[in-house]
């Protein structure tokens, strides 16, 4: 198998409604990714490219978005749901692993904006007959498992709170953030309602734009990149499709499989230890808390204690979303590819909230009704250790 | 390159018609024969890649949640390729050959039955310049038609030879949506749909999932007599807006590819499979794969089409992997030793996948 690294990275501004077309926007990201990477279009010899069509109001638009990168060039749709942004990524990965090209860009936009309710579009994804009627969206989804969680291990409102305010205090210094605003614990608390327990600021915003990543081989890696991010793997997994088949919210344990093949394959022995920065797809605060615990970062009912304590602010012993993460900017289908540059910068030294010495992080997306996962690794260095 | 091979191990069709199943249970069928059919257990995939459209497409949005527990992807790797599922099979053989995957699953899905594809398809139009005009993805074929038979002078007798022919091969192939005889009177005779296309030019949407299993070559030994190697594949785009209707450049581009990794000849391909959405398809296929001479294709001798091609079997979402499946199962038993497989998508025929099989 071919080595594989990120070589350039490129995201337009994150906003509610970008005033740009769809290949417009495509077209900003893909700039800044070619200029990053130091590279020409001509130079790039496929493309994969993710959305979530049905938020944006136009059906397959990589067909218009492929007047601005991919014409006459092999290009490949992505569509996962949440997970779409780093399948995407994934995909691209594979396309140069398996030696078939050597530079490959993969492309990833969403106007949620365009949609008058994000909500009920996800809706749509569940059975019609058991599920759809009760209203689940991914909000719902969020709620169960705080709920559960919260029961479970008797967390605190305010526990959650303090990683709405972490995620805020980093997004301050990310240029391309959606929200861009100090929040206190009460600040939080005192936000509405959206869906019991979660607060308005403990739920991500509807963002427009895109995010581009290069990938390329070792061979042109090492000639492009002075500080390239080698992927040293990465994984999926697919849990069951009806809600009411998970045995419990208040863990997430198809991430946890995940979690520990991905570890296993790369030699991960202790994710604590051996990460130092994790770009976590926590579009609501409760996910975080689940995702650090699935992942080994924390022990059960303890992943609640982290922000708090600052254990995931940026100077912490693990830091999470430095970008400020998908709480602060969540374009649906790009978000996960999103997860995967932010992680790429920060081990290449590059991140605009940089973590101290970063050179080995990690990447994570959910999507459908809490049904897949999607992981990579991506290292300063080509090999573990 | 990668020198690691890529075989086709495993072959399951789901009954291909307007189908009343939900397609999580057309899906399973599908999944469930090619399972049987490489003689492994569902746990022995380490990865599944599942090709089919999305929301509007189908009915509901992020179809792969309710079609990768169908293929049997519980606690597995999972992907989706949003597009014709030919184009699943390019990610699979990737996958493989990069040596991720030993086993790999591709799956595709259509039930188009579910949805008005006509308003679908028009939302794919850009909003500004081209949704406007209402044009259907049969009038962007029409068009195409039109273009193909003024320049290159080419008689409406003659493009109804291909209906026959599909047909008549479809008449034979028990997994065939339309499994009618059609003779090219009947074609003349039929009503005007899109001028210059009748009615019985036109490729019909039906539903039905197919399902692949690739292997690694140290796997497939083992577990297959008869390997049928993906020996070249080859994708392309070839834009957006609407320009050189008379040819395809998408398959064209796509076609160059398979050949290039393939490293064969035209002249070894014994036979193909082409997605001729209309009539005039198949000649301006035949012609942009490099069989014919612009303007010729109606004239080659080649086997085209021994499943009935899309005409006989338009499952919105698998036609291309359907055409796939059909020439591997074909290799397989013997009939043949080489083949090729085109599948395209959108307007115009914009996307294209081209497959090439052989021992």
């Amino acid at each position: 198998m071919k080595r594989v690294a990120i070589i350039g990275c490129g995201q337009t501004e994150f906003k509610s409604k970008h005033k740009k077309t769809h290949p417009e926007i495509v077209y900003e990201a893909a700039k800044k990714a070619l200029e990053h990477a130091g590279i020409d279009i001509k130079d790039v010899e496929a493309v994969v490219y993710g959305c979530m069509d049905p938020f944006d109001g136009i059906y397959r638009p990589e067909l218009w978005d492929s007047t601005a990168v991919g014409v006459f060039k092999p290009m490949m749709k992505i569509s996962t749901g949440g997970t779409t942004g780093l399948t995407t990524a994934l995909a691209a990965y594979d396309t140069v692993a398996s030696g078939l090209f050597d530079i490959v860009m993969a492309v990833c936009v969403q106007r949620v904006g365009e949609c008058v309710d994000a909500q009920s579009v996800l809706n749509t994804a569940v059975d019609p007959i058991y599920e759809r009627f009760s209203g689940v969206g991914a909000i719902t989804v969020a709620a169960f498992q705080a709920t559960a969680y919260m029961h479970k291990y008797n967390a605190k409102e305010e526990d959650l709170a303090y990683v709405s305010v972490k995620d805020h205090e980093n997004a301050l210094k990310n240029p391309y953030a959606h929200i861009r605003m100090k929040v206190s614990v009460e600040d939080v608390l005192k936000s509405p309602v959206v869906c019991s327990p979660l607060k308005l600021l403990e739920c991500c915003p509807r963002s427009d734009g895109a995010a581009v990543a290069i990938f390329a081989s070792e061979e042109v890696a090492k000639k492009l990149k002075d500080n390239p991010a080698w992927i040293l793997g990465e994984t999926t997994i697919s849990d069951s499709y009806y809600l009411g088949d998970r045995p419990d919210f208040s863990c997430w344990d198809s991430l946890a499989i995940a979690g520990r093949r991905l570890y296993r394959a790369v030699g991960i022995d202790d994710p604590m230890r051996d990460f130092d920065v994790a770009e976590l797809y926590s579009p609501f605060t409760i996910q975080e808390i689940l995702e650090l615990e699935a992942l080994g970062f924390a022990e059960k009912g303890k992943g609640k204690d982290f922000a708090k304590e600052g254990i995931t602010a940026v100077d912490g012993k693990m830091p999470t979303n430095p970008s400020g993460g998908v709480l602060c900017t969540n374009p649906i289908g790009a978000s996960g590819l999103v997860r995967l540059i932010e992680a790429s910068l920060q081990v290449m030294g590059e991140a605009k909230n940089q973590v101290e010495n970063a050179e080995l992080a990690l990447a994570h997306a959910w999507g459908g009704t809490l049904q897949f996962h999607t992981l990579a690794i991506v290292s300063s260095k080509k090999k573990l250790g | 390159m990668s020198h690691l091979r890529v075989a086709i191990v495993g072959v399951g069709f789901s009954e291909f018609g307007i189908l009343k199943e939900p397609f999580y249970n057309i899906s399973f069928l599908a999944a469930k024969k090619a399972i049987e059919d490489a003689s492994i257990e569902r746990g022995e995939i380490d990865s599944f890649v599942l090709g089919g459209y999305d929301n509007l497409g189908v009915g509901r949005t992020i179809s792969n949640m309710y079609t990768a527990p169908a293929a049997g992807a519980y606690l597995r790797h999972e992907t989706r390729v949003a597009d014709d599922a030919a184009f699943a099979l390019a990610l699979a053989f990737m996958r493989v050959k990069s040596g991720l995957s030993d086993l790999c699953m591709v799956l595709g899905f259509g039930k188009s039955s579910e949805t008005p594809i006509e308003l679908v398809e028009l939302q794919s139009l850009d909003p500004f310049f081209l949704r406007p005009f209402n044009l259907s993805l049969q009038m962007s074929f029409a068009m195409q038609s039109f273009c193909y038979r003024k320049k290159y002078g080419v008689k409406e007798e003659r493009i109804a030879e291909c209906i026959a022919k599909d047909t008549e091969n479809g008449s034979k192939n028990p997994k065939a949506f339309l499994r009618s005889k059609v003779s090219v009177e009947d074609v003349l005779n039929s009503r005007m749909a899109i001028y210059p296309l009748r009615e019985l030019e036109i490729a019909r949407w039906c539903d039905g999932s197919v399902a692949l299993i690739l292997a690694s070559e140290k796997i497939a030994k083992r577990i297959c007599d008869r390997l049928v190697w993906i020996k070249g594949i080859g994708w392309s785009n070839s834009g957006y807006y609407f320009e050189e209707l008379e040819t395809l450049p998408a398959t064209k581009s796509a076609a160059e590819m398979a050949f290039k990794m393939a490293g064969v000849e035209r002249k070894e391909i014994e036979s193909v499979e082409v997605m001729d959405l209309v009539s005039d398809h198949q000649p301006m296929i035949l012609e942009a794969l490099g069989f014919a001479e612009e303007g010729k294709g109606i004239e080659t001798n080649l086997e085209v089409n021994r499943s009935g091609g899309a005409i006989c079997t338009n499952s919105y979402g698998s036609t291309g992997l359907f055409l796939v499946a059909n020439l591997v199962e074909r290799i397989r038993n013997g009939d043949i030793d080489s083949g090729l497989a085109q599948a395209m998508s959108g307007y115009a025929g914009k996307r294209a996948l081209v497959s090439i099989f052989g021992v």
